[in-house]
């Protein structure tokens, strides 16, 4: 239908879950695609299949049924272990409550996900310093995450999700644990990412939310509404 | 933004494997098997080689009887015989050592030469020539240290 010609391709996929002697249909067949450079909402109540989507798009979650393909690589037709440098290489993720490692400095949580990729040290050090510097926590980076606030803590999770410089951003529920200002600060840091040529994917129910992405899509009941 | 399918190229290949990140374990262990291979040739190759064409070679030592020297055409006509590697005298002229492969050359072949020749001599030794070499070599550690 699309052959290609976006950078996600979501073509008839569903996703079923078993509960006890019950199929309970998460997804339903869905059809989209998301262009290179876009920041996209995906909204919906609680329950409506929003962050099953996101972690299937990440590489995370089989689909029952259909494909996705990102950068035309069919997502689920790869091998275990190219499915992992997938998500090395190409997706970055920003969760609600920031998942960062509590005994680990600033620099140290923004250099993780740096571990493995055979990167020298010196060049993990200026890349994750070049990060923290764009989402302006420069002067904190030898910080504990508990001696942040919780919009500081939302940025250095931003800065670990785009220090392997990744072509995708999920964002899930990205302020849900913050203040209307902090979470403004926030969302401001991801337009301007968005408009440095940053793809971003990002799951919310809050609809304040909506009027910084190019485009919403609306699930309920694990179909698509609008896209 | 419009998608272009070349603009991640570099990371499709790295997810495909197409693209090789640093040397693998395979090409690592395949240099350093090659190295010690290599190394080892260098080491064992000469010997092999040493002993592969020395392997049938006998030295026989033969001593004029009258104690002249040993007539230029007699010396070589012994290296005209097939399987005769080398002949030559030793320090006092009086003693003819001839190399040959026992395999082609007996030292009845030899000494039949000589009589037909009319030349009296005696075979005084038969040794394996490696053997002689190894007695010669140590012969000149002594006498030069």
């Amino acid at each position: 239908m699309f052959d290609h010609l976006h950078l996600i391709e979501i073509k008839q996929m569903g996703k079923d879950y078993i509960s006890g002697d019950s199929t309970v249909n998460a997804i339903k067949n869905m059809d989209f695609f998301i262009d290179d450079g876009e920041f996209v909402s995906i909204m919906g109540q609680s329950g409506s299949g929003k962050s099953t989507l996101l972690s299937i798009i990440g590489g995370l979650n089989h689909p029952t049924r259909g494909n996705i393909f990102v950068d035309t690589l069919d997502l689920y037709s790869l091998s275990r272990e190219q499915r992992a440098d997938f998500r090395s290489e190409y997706i970055g993720i920003i969760f609600q409550s920031f998942q960062l490692i509590p005994y680990l400095t600033v620099l140290e949580n923004v250099k993780l996900p740096m571990a493995i990729t055979g990167i020298k040290n010196e060049k993990k050090k200026e890349m994750a310093m070049s990060v923290l510097e764009k989402v302006g926590l420069q002067e904190k980076v030898d910080r504990l995450p508990d001696q942040l606030s919780g919009g500081e803590q939302e940025r250095v999770a931003i800065a670990r999700a785009i220090v392997n410089n990744p072509p995708i951003l999920l964002a899930d529920e990205p302020t849900g644990n913050l203040d209307s200002q902090t979470a403004k600060d926030v969302m401001d840091l991801l337009k301007k990412l968005n408009a440095e040529g940053q793809t971003i994917i990002m799951v919310t129910h809050n609809r304040e939310m909506e009027k910084y992405s190019s485009r919403t899509i609306m699930i309920k009941d694990g179909s698509c509404l609008l896209s | 933004m419009t998608y272009d399918p070349q603009k991640y190229r570099a990371k499709r290949e790295k997810v495909l494997g197409l693209k090789r990140r640093g040397i693998g374990f395979g090409a690592i262990a395949a240099i350093v098997s090659i190295c010690i291979v290599v190394s080892l040739a260098f080491v064992a190759l000469p010997k092999t080689v040493a002993y592969i064409s020395t392997r049938n070679l006998d030295d026989a030592i033969y001593k004029l009887e009258n104690s002249t020297s040993w007539p230029n055409e007699i010396i070589s006509g012994i290296l005209e015989i097939e399987g005769v590697e080398k002949a030559m005298t030793d320090k006092g002229e009086t003693r003819l050592v001839i190399t040959f492969d026992r395999t082609e050359v007996d030292t009845s072949m030899i000494s039949s030469f000589f009589r037909k020749k009319n030349v009296k001599s005696t075979l005084l030794n038969r040794i394996s020539h490696r053997q002689r070499m190894k007695s010669l070599n140590a012969e000149k550690e002594r006498e030069a240290s």
